[in-house]
């Protein structure tokens, strides 16, 4: 219990500190100003009523999510990394293992914070445009979320082993290789069927970080057919990756020398 | 206990070792004599304060100070007394960019009394400080010496004879002296006598 009020209270410290950055407001603006941009374009059919709205809303804040994911971590790992912000906390009681979750556990806050507003503004705006609230359009911000929370968990776990910057550089690349998986599967189950391949795939499918289980955009704006397992995989891949993501990271950062400057 | 040496002598290596920063001897040359001499501490009592710089400037003495009084589990504290204590006259929202070098310094001071730990670690606590800075936080330490068992780390002469404590000379990461020395005057030509070969 004590321990769990320490983590809680470094994760509010560590949120606070993240959101006093101006990047975070200003991209928030930025999703508006899209929003605008989207709704003015909203006449427009392109094989569907509103598929162009929808597009322009869902791929805007799949952007920020991610960017935003990207921007805390880095912030986080230059006060951390360069200016010390480890040593005080760790000079009291609290464990290796309970900082790390604090970092992990500010990331996650940050972008569910961050989700949960554009989640509020989409509710509105699709009110205002469509008449009604979609609530598929919702499913599928909060899984960008998601995505964005594992790209964030991604970057920090990197930064153990390697420098911040070199840490960024993998978290993207395994962002863009992750969110094409899809492809490579519909490639190797539907076009061209090969029993090795197939096992390949699968491996690397589950085994890599799947961005692309995140992904069900085409499905929403087109009002294709929406199976639950659309919702329950991400979910379910998200909680055993983030475990994996995390446990890799404590494993460094139990035995790394706590130094600034790095 | 009172540490001295030249810059790049090992006290900051030292302190980062007792505090637990260091998992293995093995991940610093001069590791294998200090475990000769000292163990890792127990930090659930310990308060510590370390260079300025390692403070987050966005953010608030009452934000540092609400952080630490759940991190060490002091339930029965304020923030006029704690600011109060250190003689740091400031607004506690004020954000610690606006705070001079002297004013960060009282404020890590502050966060490591918070609860009154039996030990209290601090890293050159006077370094860069103007005169009067330097008099006033030495003032307090003093003031500070009966209450708690400190490590202190510092270059200042004065301040390391004023807090009549063991005194350890470091050279080139060897512990070269430990004792009292019975004036400011021999402390001094006792440092000088463990100059190091190159000056860092």
């Amino acid at each position: 219990m004590e321990t769990l009020l320490r983590i809680q209270a470094l994760t509010w410290f560590f949120m606070r500190s993240l959101l006093k950055q101006k990047a975070s407001y200003v991209l928030v603006i930025l999703v508006v100003l899209v929003i605008v941009l989207a709704y003015a374009a909203s006449d427009i059919n392109i094989g569907k009523t509103y598929k162009l709205f929808e597009d322009l809303l869902l791929g805007s804040q799949m952007f920020v999510l991610h960017v935003m994911a990207l921007f805390y971590a880095f912030e986080f790992l230059q006060k951390e990394r360069l200016n010390g912000l480890f040593i005080l906390p760790l000079s009291t009681a609290l464990s290796r293992r309970a900082y790390l979750m604090a970092v992990f556990g500010a990331q996650a806050k940050l972008i569910v914070l961050l989700g949960t507003l554009f989640m509020v503004i989409d509710a509105f705006s699709l009110w205002l445009v469509e008449g009604e609230i979609v609530g598929m359009v919702l499913v599928q911000v909060a899984l960008y979320m998601l995505s964005a929370m594992l790209l964030g968990f991604l970057v920090l776990m990197f930064s153990q082993y390697v420098s911040i910057m070199n840490s960024m550089i993998y978290g993207v690349t395994f962002f863009v290789i992750g969110g094409g998986l899809d492809e490579l599967y519909i490639y190797v189950f539907e076009m061209h069927p090969e029993l090795n391949l197939q096992t390949l795939t699968l491996i690397i499918y589950y085994g890599f970080v799947n961005f692309s289980l995140f992904d069900i955009q085409s499905v929403v704006v087109n009002r294709s057919v929406f199976e639950s397992y659309r919702i329950i995989e991400p979910l379910i891949y998200m909680v055993i990756m983030s475990k994996i993501v995390f446990f890799l990271a404590l494993f460094k950062f139990q035995k790394r020398v706590l130094k600034t400057g790095e | 206990m009172i540490l001295l040496g030249h810059n790049g002598a090992g006290k900051s290596t030292l302190i980062q070792y007792l505090l637990g920063f260091y998992t293995d001897i093995s991940q610093h040359p001069f590791l294998a004599h200090f475990k000769e001499h000292v163990t890792p501490i127990n930090r659930s009592h310990l308060g510590y304060a370390p260079e300025a710089a390692y403070l987050d400037t966005a953010m608030s003495a009452e934000e540092y100070l609400t952080l630490f009084a759940t991190l060490r589990g002091v339930k029965d504290w304020d923030i006029a007394s704690a600011l109060e204590r250190v003689f740091l006259d400031v607004s506690p929202h004020t954000p610690i960019k606006n705070y001079s070098k002297g004013m960060k310094q009282r404020l890590l001071l502050a966060i490591a009394l918070l609860g009154n730990p039996r030990t209290i670690i601090l890293d050159e606590p006077t370094s860069g400080l103007d005169p009067f800075g330097q008099e006033a936080i030495e003032a307090l330490l003093v003031s500070l010496r009966s209450q708690h068992e400190m490590i202190v780390c510092t270059h200042s002469i004065a301040l390391a004879f004023a807090l009549d404590d063991e005194v350890w000379i470091l050279k080139e990461g060897t512990i070269v002296y430990k004792g009292r020395p019975q004036s400011q005057e021999a402390l001094k030509s006792l440092l000088f006598t463990h100059k190091p070969q190159r000056l860092s």
